[in-house]
């Protein structure tokens, strides 16, 4: 077991550098920033290179860096792609962005779209799906936070996630989504170029051909195309990518926030150049083997396989990438969520005439909440970042159908949307506990798109599509 | 049904390949938005 491979003052030194750096380029890009456009969605104007870094960056979390490994480590060949399938979503989503932007020119939020499209109960559904995604994933970001600083450097579990934590609640209170972006663009630069890097130096020193042999040798089920589990993570991944980007305000508000004409192409790129990232990270996973390297966790296989072949500078390397990863990514879900809590709860909930400026203070205060929460929530390490993310699986994965439904056709009504998600969220929790993680986002889609079939085919409506100007 | 070393080393070169050059491409996305002053 390798461990505090970075000593404390080191770690100190980077956490205080990176920290500041954020920090007070978070305040200066967002001290112009005045209305609830220019905090939520910066000035909604978004050119096509912070666009496309910013969609891959706040796709490449740590779940990229520390899950995907994880799951190469657990299910061989089909983790690794099953994990880069999930740029499936990003591409699908290309069109949707597009679509979004023209027929909600002055939406704030995905929970706008459902309100005006399906009414109060599917709204209602569709918040406490996207709040428990939201809220999950934020755990999961606090979560390996903690596991990051702890596997690598002598500071604990619970500093680790307190510090990283409050520095993504400070950068992005103090600039909004214009700080979120641009530190998206040194963020996806900082880790591409470090995983590279850690894979380039893995290859000089253990070849390909030995990484196969020893699989091979010690466990062919990693290798094996028809490995059943696998195969089943491999679909349910797919469906569980696009689910999370089909409904999530992270991405609803990147497509509101994009200049006109940037969405689809800038998601169509980000795709294409986050495809080959979680192979780049999980194939460092399959040499552990011959390293001889068995964490007690296996979310903690990446960093202990870097820090095995790189000794000091490799664990120095991994966690600066992990830290720039977390960010990238616990931003956005901050200033998404807490969008998500001003303008729809609050606004059209408990304050319906609310004034733009109570708006951004509300908004203000939901991102001190909810970081407060995340670190509540991450203070008893309660299961592994992989269960943690598949849990969630269960609920976004039954949004896919209304939401392409809604977005594209007038026929599904507001009980039929509510319905599929909520009976396709009960039904994907049932397969989580009962037949294993891996198959909770299929059963959740398929049982929500049945549901929808039904309400299309014998229960349709004729949604005018003018209401949503309104 | 086994994946063999060259399938291993084509999608594990070829992943590293793209994400090799993907930092030079965002770069020239960007300083083509700065010259057009369209970043924000």
């Amino acid at each position: 077991m390798i461990t505090h491979l970075i000593s404390f003052e080191l770690t100190l030194a980077i956490l205080i550098g990176f920290s500041v750096l954020w920090v007070c380029w978070g305040w200066y890009l967002g001290r112009k920033a005045k209305s609830q456009d220019d905090f939520a969605l910066a000035g909604r104007n978004v050119g096509f290179a912070l666009a496309t870094a910013t969609a891959m960056a706040t796709w490449v979390t740590s779940n990229t860096t520390l899950v995907a490994p994880q799951l190469t480590y657990q299910f061989g060949v089909w983790g690794m792609l099953g994990y880069s399938m999930a740029a499936l979503g990003l591409l699908l989503f290309a069109p949707l962005a597009q679509r979004i932007k023209t027929i909600l020119p002055h939406g704030v939020t995905s929970g706008d779209f459902i309100y005006m499209r399906f009414g109060r109960f599917a709204w209602s559904v569709f918040l406490i799906i996207s709040l428990c995604y939201a809220l999950g994933w934020l755990v999961s970001l606090g979560m390996a936070g903690g596991i990051l600083l702890s596997t690598l450097s002598p500071i604990s579990y619970h500093t680790g996630m307190t510090v990283i934590i409050t520095v993504c609640v400070l950068y992005t209170l103090l600039g909004g989504l214009r700080a979120v972006i641009a530190t998206d663009f040194v963020q996806t630069l900082i880790i591409i170029c470090g995983v590279c890097y850690i894979a380039y130096s893995a290859l000089g020193q253990i070849s390909l051909e030995q990484v196969h042999a020893n699989v091979e040798q010690q466990q062919p089920q990693l290798l094996n195309l028809l490995f059943p589990a696998a195969l089943m993570f491999f679909f349910n991944n797919v469906i569980f990518g696009i689910g999370e980007i089909f409904h999530s305000n992270v991405w609803w508000s990147r497509a509101l926030a994009f200049k006109k004409g940037v969405g689809k192409k800038s998601f169509i790129l980000a795709a294409m150049l986050w495809f080959p990232i979680p192979i780049v990270t999980g194939f460092i996973a399959l040499s552990s083997n011959s390293l001889g390297i068995f964490p007690a966790s296996p979310d903690m296989i990446g960093p202990l396989v870097a820090g095995e072949l790189l000794g000091g500078a490799g664990a120095v390397l991994i966690f600066i990438i992990i830290f720039s990863a977390l960010a990238s990514s616990m931003d956005s879900l901050l200033a998404a969520t807490s969008d998500l809590l001003s303008n729809d709860i609050y606004k059209k909930l408990l304050m319906k005439n609310a004034s733009t400026q109570q708006i951004l203070t509300v908004n203000k205060l939901m991102i001190v909440l909810l970081g407060l929460f995340t670190w509540l929530m991450s203070l008893p390490q309660i299961t592994t970042l992989g269960a943690l993310l598949n849990f969630t699986g269960a609920f976004v994965a039954s949004t896919i159908w209304p939401i392409l439904y809604g977005l594209y056709g007038n026929k599904l009504s507001n009980k039929g949307a509510g319905l599929a998600m909520m009976l396709g969220t009960i039904v994907g929790l049932i397969f989580y506990f009962q037949v294993g993680f891996y198959t909770a986002a299929l059963a959740s889609c398929f049982v929500s798109f049945v549901i929808c079939q039904y309400f299309i085919r014998l229960r349709a409506i004729h949604f005018q599509w003018l209401q949503l100007k309104e | 049904m086994f994946v063999s070393e060259l399938f291993l080393s084509t999608i594990v070169y070829t992943a590293l390949c793209v994400s090799s050059v993907t930092p030079l491409v965002l770069l020239f996305l960007f300083f083509k938005d700065v010259m057009k002053k369209s970043l924000w």
